[in-house]
């Protein structure tokens, strides 16, 4: 068989004819650096809104602000709990490096908090507050609008802080009170870029 | 053909779309803790007493210890002897939540009256006021602590109290003991 020529058979040839486009193809797809990823909006949460630990006779409340401020009525703080307004983080990430600037508005609203009971104790949340500008009052389930504005590089975030205040009734024991705040976030328009 | 429009075509690549919503659940965290209590189950007893006309004296109670420690003219007093009162040191019990420390605040002094006895013991007189210092506090799961104390996982401890009596001289026989307010507060 040597030196004698043998016929491509007509697959190959077929495969072959279309190697040479797919190699054009390869060489317009981009090699370096990795294609862009998703753009993306997110929100995190940081840190607890943390109310500390405190002895209750009956009834009484702590308020925590957002500012970290901190009222207490009717109850005896226990030293040694770290108290605290909670944080989010709400954050674009436009994908790519591009630094032109960029105009990221998103709504934001914290769902309603029910409240709890545990073992004799309950507690319920209220007058929600945060350092979000234009929401320093926090209602459960009203919007609020935010622009981060001028924004040029990969992730435009805004973090802010919530407070509020929990009114606990004990009618034995003590417990842990631990109740969720859901936040959800919303792309409203990325404008330039 | 644009590039991304042929690599689109060829269905090489996703043209992705942003996300336009997310959501994250933070918590709102408190510890209600029990209230803490204290209930005294015997008081400081120092028994009944006297002192010589001429010298004062002072009897010391050890917080956790057995008897009484006499010093100077003071003695103690009994109708009989099979019917000595035997000093002692007040206890206290603790509850309130578990696994907590508790302090425990006490006066630095107390005055007590003496209780007049009588059946043969004395004559009938007024009984002096005497003070009594050195406040010291045991508690049982800190024993050297001080006046701190630790509610094990049941919630619960106890503490002892004791002190030093200072008898004046010239005091007549008569029973001395209190009940020492104290307060306990988590720490």
């Amino acid at each position: 068989m040597i030196g004698r020529r043998v016929p491509v058979p007509e697959t190959l040839r077929r495969q072959r004819r279309l190697g040479v486009p797919l190699l054009i193809l390869s060489s317009l797809l981009p090699t370096s650096p990795a294609p862009a990823a998703v753009p993306t909006l997110t929100v995190t949460a940081d840190a607890a809104l943390r109310f500390g630990a405190f002895v209750v006779p009956s009834s009484g409340s702590r308020t925590v602000s957002a500012s970290g401020a901190v009222i207490n009525d009717a109850i005896f703080p226990v030293a040694s709990a770290p108290v605290g307004p909670s944080q989010f983080t709400v954050a674009y990430d436009r994908g790519n490096q591009n630094p032109k600037a960029i105009r990221v508005t998103f709504q934001m609203v914290l769902s309603s908090v029910p409240a709890v009971t545990q073992t004799g104790v309950s507690g319920r949340l209220s007058a929600f507050d945060s350092d979000l500008p234009g929401a320093a009052l926090l209602v459960p389930g009203r919007i609020v609008t935010y622009t981060i504005a001028n924004c040029t590089t990969r992730i435009c975030a805004k973090s802010f802080r919530v407070g509020a205040r929990l009114d606990v009734t004990r009618r034995s024991g003590g417990a842990n009170l631990t109740i969720a705040l859901p936040v959800i976030a919303t792309l409203v328009s990325v404008e330039g870029g | 053909m644009s590039r991304t429009s042929l690599v689109a075509a060829l269905g090489l690549a996703w043209v992705p779309a942003p996300a336009v919503a997310a959501s994250a659940t933070g918590a709102a965290a408190a510890d209600v803790i029990s209230l803490i209590a204290v209930r005294q189950t015997r008081d400081l007893d120092f028994g009944v007493l006297a002192a010589n006309a001429e010298s004062a004296g002072s009897v010391r109670i050890a917080a956790g210890g057995s008897g009484a420690i006499y010093s100077g003219s003071a003695r103690p007093v009994c109708a009989s002897p099979t019917s000595c009162l035997s000093p002692h040191f007040a206890r206290f019990e603790v509850s309130g939540e578990a696994n907590r420390a508790y302090t425990i605040t006490a006066p630095a002094q107390v005055s007590v009256a003496g209780e007049q006895v009588g059946d043969g013991l004395a004559p009938r007189f007024a009984p002096p006021l005497v003070v009594i210092d050195n406040i010291q506090i045991r508690s049982a799961s800190r024993p050297d602590a001080g006046r701190a104390g630790w509610l094990n996982s049941s919630g619960q401890d106890s503490f002892d109290l004791g002190g030093t009596l200072r008898l004046p001289a010239a005091t007549p026989p008569a029973r001395f003991r209190i009940s020492v307010e104290v307060i306990v507060t988590y720490s």
